[in-house]
């Protein structure tokens, strides 16, 4: 393997990484948010 | 040769991560641009592609400075300030950050599509840095293995480590949240609630609980005003009002009521970084960074109905309600517990604000037989049906906060049901003396001032007032005790059994 392979694999390891990391956490934010009963909008209180 | 074949290759490259960038950039803006968001995908992916064109057949300066500079705005303009600084830094050291200590605010963040192209943004835009450099310097006919070099390279990355930790630190900084005293001692406390149209008596009770909390302040550090605003009923003409709130009268704090109002204000109250108390039921309203909801749950209040219902012996219960969300929410979550529980639901049946004549629906649910007839509904269906069922003579009926709001409470003689609960009698009786002509709605108004209290109380211990609600997590009110899981934004509350008794509604036990 080429330097130049392992720089590649590596830069896509992190993008990877990053993109999966920031799924999840935008996910569990989300649930973590909506866990109680989520109601739609238009109604008294 | 070399040079310009490099030139060529590089050239290529960096129009490609242009594009790619551009289309990412597109469909993060999507969100917030919606149709504008394709100009400025159009003039993303056209501007450069044509300057690009435009330097390869004519060797121009003038087209070759053109696409540096819309390199340059996709770099610093989308990658760093928009991509790096609002998506990367909150997804990686704001959560992390706001895990450790409530100093730090929980991070916003949109759908996963939004956040994601974001992070995109970033990355593609290091790619057009990337290439956008090499193809630079191979088109000013030096030499590009000189370029990537590793000594080089290893310097481009220290330089780029070393620059994102400073960014990174900074915002951090940026993103504490610090106690600031009221300027002139005076703490503008924001009341934004519909005072007109169909919300008009609640929401003008609402108003008079926020007032009556601050009256009874005494011996202060600060001065309180209240800054009381209609938002109107319409959630599509509210902002322009919350915005005004927000910029010409530059509250410290915000009460809120009626759900579809707080959805509106969430945004403005996260921008401003103040805290914005709702008694609302929307759970998506209670971030727990700047935004926090604070009346009972659906779950508590049915929780609380179905073991009231089985001490009293039902087994069966037929329902009859109105088509209402928060209606519905209250029958879903009486129909779950009652499941768990093995008390029957032997009729369902909703019916729109607009019926009249409910005869034959409660024909239909007496003849189900149950113990029970669970009725709820908003006025003025529900004082038509609590005529009809008077009429029908049928007695044996229950329901959740609808009789508190019913303006003929005596239809409903003797019927019990859940609403809040009070710790003390005395400060309904308080409000009704002080207030004769306005509605003591006993599923708002304790809320109403309770949360101003709150936001009191964190001026008064000189503390960052969403960092104060942030730690908060038990509090005694006048709706009894309020609880907040860590992490949470939902103070939550015991509800209570009530009684219509003698006209009146008051408490069972």
């Amino acid at each position: 393997m080429t330097k130049r392979t392992l720089v590649s694999v590596i830069l896509a390891v992190v993008i990877v990484a990053m993109l999966g990391g920031g799924y999840a956490i935008v996910v569990y934010n989300t649930s973590a948010t909506d866990s109680q009963s989520d109601v739609p909008s238009g109604f008294i209180h | 040769m070399e040079t310009k074949n490099d030139a060529r290759r590089y050239g290529g490259w960096s129009l490609g991560s242009v594009m790619l960038t551009a289309v990412a950039t597109t469909v993060n803006h999507w969100y917030t641009l919606g149709a504008g968001a394709f100009v400025l995908g159009a003039v993303l992916l056209a501007v450069p592609a044509a300057l690009w064109w435009g330097f390869r057949r004519t060797q121009s300066r003038i087209a070759l400075l053109g696409y540096v500079l819309m390199n340059a705005w996709i770099v610093v303009g989308f990658g760093l300030m928009k991509g790096f600084w609002e998506d990367v830094l909150p997804l990686f050291i704001g959560t992390p950050l706001a895990a450790h200590s409530t100093i730090f605010p929980k991070p916003t963040f949109g759908t996963a599509a939004f956040e994601l192209s974001g992070l995109l943004m970033f990355i593609g835009s290091l790619f057009v840095l990337n290439y956008g450099y090499r193809f630079m310097q191979t088109t000013h006919g030096s030499d590009a293995h000189a370029v990537v070099a590793p000594k080089s390279s290893w310097v481009i990355a220290t330089s780029g480590f070393v620059v994102a930790t400073g960014l990174a630190t900074v915002w951090a900084a940026t993103d504490r949240d610090r106690w600031v005293p009221p300027s002139n001692g005076v703490v503008r406390i924001g009341i934004i609630v519909p005072t007109s149209g169909p919300y008009a008596i609640l929401g003008n009770s609402f108003v008079k609980a926020a007032q009556m909390a601050l009256d009874d302040l005494h011996d202060t550090t600060y001065r309180y005003r209240l800054v009381i605003k209609d938002s109107g009923p319409d959630p599509a003409k509210a902002p322009a009002i919350i915005r005004r709130v927000m910029t010409e009268d530059q509250v410290n704090a915000i009460v809120g009521g009626v759900s579809i109002i707080g959805q509106v204000t969430k945004p403005y109250a996260t921008k401003a970084r103040i805290p914005h108390l709702c008694v609302c039921t929307v759970s998506a309203i209670a971030d727990g960074a700047y935004n926090f909801t604070n009346i009972p749950s659906p779950e508590a209040e049915a929780t609380l109905w179905v073991r009231e219902a089985q001490r009293r012996g039902i087994k069966r219960v037929a329902v009859l309600s109105q088509d209402y969300p928060s209606i519905n929410n209250h029958v879903r979550a009486l129909r779950t517990e009652a499941g768990r529980v093995g008390l029957r639901v032997v009729d369902e049946q909703r019916f729109e604000e607009s019926v009249v004549d409910f005869r034959a629906q409660i024909a239909r649910a007496e003849a189900a037989g149950p113990d029970l007839l669970y009725i709820e509904a908003f006025n003025p269906a529900l004082d038509r049906l609590g005529q009809q069922l008077a009429d029908a003579d049928v007695r044996r009926i229950s329901s959740v906060v609808a009789p508190s709001v019913s303006e003929r409470p005596e239809l409903f003689e003797g019927v019990w049901y859940t609403d809040s609960n009070l710790r003390e009698f005395a400060f309904k009786r308080r409000f009704e003396d002080k207030y004769p002509d306005a509605q003591f709605a006993t599923h708002m108004m304790p809320y109403a001032y309770d949360s101003v209290q709150m936001i009191v109380q964190a001026f008064e211990r000189g503390e960052n007032p969403a960092v104060y609600l942030r730690d908060l997590h038990t509090y005694d009110g006048t709706a009894g005790t309020l609880t907040k899981r860590p992490g949470s934004g939902h103070f939550e509350s015991t509800p209570t059994v009530w009684v219509i008794r003698n006209g009146k509604p008051a408490l069972a036990y």
